[in-house]
Formats: structure tokens, C-alpha cells, sequence
């Protein structure tokens, strides 16, 4: 075989290597990222949750863990283009993340069991019957600030 | 003359060296990935198995099992499944003197490959007792019905147990909580799901996948499958967010999470197991979940 014929053929076959398969990104879901104040200071726990606003689209939810201000959601994880409604908790960093020492199983089971009482410092305007709300839009940047006001007690 | 020898040049030799290394690079991320899809073949089948099991028991029982419930007695769909998965000897020894400890603690530290997805890394929580991989449907909110939840009104899935109360059951109070029977599905059992997938939690005291104990028996729909939105509980909770286990103090709410990439395998009612993709649609994923609310579904 003629040997320019030979390189030829293996530098087609290097090239359908390298191209490979191209991945396609599906629904096209956009990174999402913001911070949240409350009562002016960085939100310091809390969660924020999207959920989708308009019918007849399709759109995904997300939402994040807020620390210390800031949150942010991945591509892969993020939100597809449209309107979602925003709702921010925070509940009263009160929460265990595991036992109280000394506790045995059993009494740590009948605490997580009767736990779930944890006082929200938000009022309800935020998260359960939530007003907040956002556009995602394909060119981004897509970064939402939020600024909520606690129960005042 | 000098005959030539007959051979191969040395660049045939290398281009035959060439061709065959580009197939083995090609070949042998399908050999890891030929693993992973038979684990999640077999994750699958274990799934179909339980969805046998909960019919048989409804025609054995008229209803469904308790699939979860607030208190901590160790009463969830667990339990009542095992005559239905040749695990017969187990529940006959089994105390329903409503404690989660005792001589029940040894039965419950039994592990029942039936309920845990290979896939997953398997992990035991503080007593010994195993993680499981499987929860049913309670529905739209959170454990304790509320309403709405990140502006999401409360419906009830097929394994919500109902009492004139509301909230959280206590299944060893005198008026015994009841279950749904499947002609309750109005929606269509091929258009609800039974059981999804949760992931064990992923370290040490982390509660999540402890389906023996009632309260962490299901799951429910508030969030999308494999959502970078947390999980809520009040206690055990270990915010893990790189390792898609991402959660928050609260009023317990589980969602569906698995380590299939892409989605998680989902068990409707007519025993079909589904693999539903990370990017549904999620009024339609919370639509599947009801078992009354009627709503038009389009694709999933």
C-alpha cells in the first residue's frame, strides 16, 4: 500500500476519534446563583426553592441550601427559561445534625421523630404563599438578590 | 538479485497498533459502564419485585400497606412487604408491640437486598441497621401535609395515611390510621407513582434511606428528582451538596434521589417501573404523585 494512502487513513480514523459523540444539553438549564439578605445581614441558613409559575412550558424546579448570604445552583441542576415563583425559609438554626452526646439511638430516634417544629423567621409572604418572583432568561446572568424582612416578635 | 523477503513495513505494523489501541480506548469505558447498567438493571428488577410484592398485598389485605407514618415504631411498608418477598420468617417474629427497639431490633438489622439498589454504596446508620434504596409516594408537600409549601397546595399520594386529624399519624394511638385501597387512585394507576428511589445517606449518622423507620419510609414531590434543592429534616441531617445530597433543618421532606446518571427509576401503580429523567417537567412529576387531583399529564 502506498504510504500517503496509510497516512491518510489514519488521520481520518484520529478524527472521527477526537470528535467523539457530542453531547446534547436536553432542556437547556441555566445556572442560577444570588444572594439573600435578611433585615439587611446575610441570610445566615436557610433554603431557597423555585418553583415553576407558567403552564404549557417546560419547566424544571430547583433550589439551594443559602449559606452565609450566598447561593448557587450548577448548569446541570439549574433552571430552564421561564417564570418561577421564589420561596425563601429559614428556620431557626436550631436543627441537629446528629445526636446529643451521650444520647442513646432510641431517644435520638424519638427526637428526630417528634423534630420538624422548628420556628420559621420568615413570615409567610416569602415561602409558603411566596410572592417573590423571577424570570430565567437564556442569556442570562440570571443572578437573583433577594432582601426579606424577618417576623418581627 | 536479492529476493526481498515477504513481511510487513514498519508503518502497517504501526498503524495496525494504532487501530487496535483506539478500540480498546473505546472498549473499555463501555466495560465500566456495562457494570453500571447491570446494576441498575438489577436495581430496577428489585424495584419490579416490590411492585409485585405491594399488589399481592393488596389482594391478600384489600388496601395498601402503611407506607409511612410519624411515629416511630418501625410499622412502614418495610415491614408488611416482607411475606411478599419470601421474607415470611422475619415478620412472624416480628413484635407489634410498637417499639422500633427490643427483640425487634435484631430483626430489623436482618439486610434485605431486596430493598437496596446496588448502584448505591450500601451503608448502615448508628443501631446496624441497613439503608435502603426504595420510598413510597406520600405526595405533593412534606411529611406533615403541609399546605401550601413553597407556594405547592397538599395532595394526597397513594400512601398518605388518613385520619380525620390531618398531620402526622401516630400509628399506635387507639384509632388506628387507615390506607388507600387502589380503586382510590381515580387518576389511573398507570399515571401514578407508587415508589421512587432515595439515595443512603452518604456519612456517618446521616438518617436519610433508614426506610424501616416510619418517618423516613417516603418521599415526596415537592422538589424534582435529584434536585439541587435539599432535603428537610429536623434531625441527622448532613448537608452535603457535592455529593447531591444537599439539606436543610425542618419539617421532614424527602425527594427522590438516585446515582443512575441523568434520572431515577419510579414505580407506578399497574406495577410498571419507569425511568424518569432529572428534567421532567415538574408540575408533571408532582402531578404523577396524586392519586385524586385529576390532572392532565402530557409525556413523562
Amino acid at each position: 500500500m502506498p504510504s500517503h494512502i496509510l497516512r491518510w487513513l489514519v488521520l481520518s480514523l484520529l478524527g472521527v476519534v477526537a470528535t467523539g459523540c457530542g453531547g446534547a444539553e436536553g432542556v437547556g438549564r441555566q445556572p442560577i446563583s444570588g444572594t439573600v439578605l435578611m433585615d439587611g445581614q446575610p441570610l445566615d441558613k436557610g433554603a431557597i426553592n423555585f418553583q415553576p409559575y407558567e403552564g404549557g412550558k417546560h419547566l424544571v424546579g430547583s433550589g439551594a441550601v443559602i449559606q452565609n448570604g450566598t447561593y448557587s445552583i450548577p448548569g446541570a441542576q439549574g433552571l430552564t427559561v421561564g417564570k418561577y415563583m421564589v420561596a425563601i425559609s429559614a428556620p431557626e438554626t436550631s436543627a441537629q445534625s446528629g445526636p446529643v452526646s451521650g444520647q442513646s439511638p432510641e431517644d435520638a430516634m424519638k427526637a428526630a421523630a417528634t423534630a420538624g417544629a422548628a420556628k420559621e423567621r420568615l413570615p409567610k409572604k416569602y415561602n409558603a404563599t411566596t410572592e417573590l418572583m423571577v424570570d430565567v432568561t437564556p442569556s442570562g446572568p440570571n443572578k437573583f438578590d433577594f432582601k426579606v424582612d424577618s417576623i418581627k416578635r | 538479485m536479492l529476493q526481498r523477503r515477504k513481511a510487513f513495513t514498519l508503518i502497517e505494523l504501526l498503524v495496525v497498533i494504532a487501530i487496535i489501541a483506539v478500540l480498546i480506548a473505546l472498549l473499555l469505558p463501555a466495560v465500566q459502564q456495562a457494570r453500571e447498567a447491570a446494576r441498575r438493571s438489577q436495581c430496577k428488577n428489585n424495584m419490579k419485585q416490590l411492585g409485585l410484592a405491594l399488589h399481592n398485598y393488596h389482594d391478600t389485605m384489600g388496601i395498601l400497606p402503611y407506607g409511612c407514618h410519624g411515629d416511630q415504631s418501625g410499622h412502614s411498608w418495610c415491614l408488611y412487604l416482607l411475606p411478599f418477598i419470601d421474607q415470611a420468617n422475619v415478620y412472624n417474629k416480628w413484635n407489634f408491640n410498637c417499639s422500633y427497639y427490643g427483640t425487634n431490633q435484631a430483626l430489623r438489622q436482618v439486610p434485605q437486598p431486596v430493598y437496596t439498589c446496588p448502584s448505591d454504596t450500601p451503608t448502615q446508620w448508628w443501631d446496624n441497621n441497613p439503608l435502603y434504596n426504595y420510598a413510597v409516594c406520600l405526595g405533593t408537600t412534606n411529611n406533615a401535609k403541609s399546605s401550601p409549601l413553597n407556594s405547592v397546595n397538599w395532595a394526597a399520594g397513594a400512601f398518605d395515611v388518613v385520619d380525620a386529624s390531618g398531620g402526622l399519624i401516630q400509628f399506635c394511638t387507639p384509632a388506628a390510621p387507615k390506607t388507600y385501597r387502589l380503586r382510590d387512585v381515580s387518576d389511573g394507576t398507570s399515571n401514578t407513582i407508587f415508589m421512587s428511589e432515595v439515595r443512603q445517606g452518604p456519612v456517618n449518622q446521616d438518617i436519610r434511606g433508614l426506610a424501616w423507620y416510619a418517618p423516613f419510609a417516603g418521599f415526596t414531590t415537592n422538589i424534582g428528582p435529584n434536585s439541587a434543592s435539599p432535603d428537610v429534616m429536623g434531625n441527622f441531617c448532613n448537608n452535603q451538596p457535592s455529593m447531591g445530597m444537599p439539606c436543610v433543618g425542618g419539617a421532614t421532606a424527602l425527594s427522590s434521589r438516585s446515582k443512575h446518571v441523568g434520572g431515577v427509576h419510579t414505580l407506578m401503580g399497574d406495577g410498571a417501573v419507569r425511568f424518569i429523567s432529572n428534567n421532567i417537567n415538574l408540575p408533571t412529576w408532582q402531578g404523577l404523585s396524586t392519586i385524586q387531583n385529576g390532572e392532565v399529564l402530557g409525556e413523562f
